[in-house]
């Protein structure tokens, strides 16, 4: 297969486009490894310590100065302060309000509320807050 | 954008004007646009008095974006008084109406631009979310 690689200016405009005929094991591997999260953090539960994949976490909250990583169906406590997550984490994660990291690969949609702020709907259903002094950051890792 | 809508009541107050031959029955002091500057500083710190968090019911919103009605109207007649934007009754009834027309085009233009905003938004999540 003729393979291309193109250089592009930031993070949020890198894309990987497979043709094939059809989707074979070694395309499927291929998918895997590109979507493969390089990084995660180290959270703990009920005193066990996991390695999550960034591709996992849905969102972090900080409540009472701890954080709080979620993912789709779990919640895991970290030793790491939001504002160190917040340089820790990759191009994925933005700043959507003052207590909160959400993963904007993990939003299903975004919806104006009555009093001008921003709900997203995440694929769980769930729904956090994006503060409209943060909208501005969402957009651009939209690459609006 | 309370101040641009005066602004733009001005200009169009002026165009009519123009056009019924008052033109030089309308003129503008030279403390008028120091006047709209205020006016629009006043309206900025009313509405960052009463935010609207999301803590806010809506019955509780409602009841904020009628104080912040009210309170930009008395500021905007508070300065207007001062600066003689209406020196008679029907001045004020004219100023009144023209606030009640800024002020509910300044919502639904607001409105326009958000809902434009959320539908590139959600037209671009669309390329970039996970499969799940």
């Amino acid at each position: 297969m003729k393979v291309e690689i193109e250089i592009v200016t930031c993070e949020e405009q890198e894309k990987a486009l497979i043709k094939t005929t059809k989707i074979t094991d070694s395309i499927t591997s291929a998918k895997k490894l590109l979507e493969s999260d390089s990084g995660g953090i180290f959270v703990t539960k009920e005193d066990k310590t996991y390695l999550l994949e960034y591709g996992k976490i849905y969102y972090i909250e900080s409540v009472d100065n701890k954080c709080f990583v979620y993912t789709k169906d779990d919640c895991f406590a970290t030793k790491y302060k939001l504002y160190e997550l917040e340089v820790m984490l990759d191009y994925r994660f933005f700043r959507c309000s003052k207590s909160m990291i959400c993963n904007v690969r993990k939003i299903r949609s975004v919806k104006t509320e009555y009093n001008a702020k921003m709900t997203a709907t995440l694929l769980n259903d769930e729904i956090v807050i994006i503060n409209r002094s943060y909208v501005k950051d969402l957009k651009k890792r939209l690459g609006m | 954008m309370i101040s641009t809508g005066i602004l733009v009541a001005i200009g169009i107050d002026g165009v009519i004007a123009y056009f019924q031959g008052w033109s030089e029955n309308f003129i503008l002091e030279w403390y008028t646009p120091l006047a709209i500057v205020f006016t629009g500083i006043a309206c900025a710190l009313i509405s960052q008095i009463l935010p609207m968090g999301m803590d806010v019911s809506k019955a509780n919103a409602r009841v904020r974006i009628v104080i912040h009605f009210l309170l930009t109207f008395a500021a905007v007649s508070g300065i207007g008084y001062v600066v003689h934007w209406y020196t008679d009754p029907d001045g004020f009834l004219y100023l009144a109406i023209s606030f009640v027309i800024i002020y509910v085009a300044v919502w639904v233009f607001m409105f326009a631009i958000y809902r434009h905003e959320v539908k590139l938004m959600n037209e671009a999540l669309k390329q970039l979310r996970d499969e799940e």
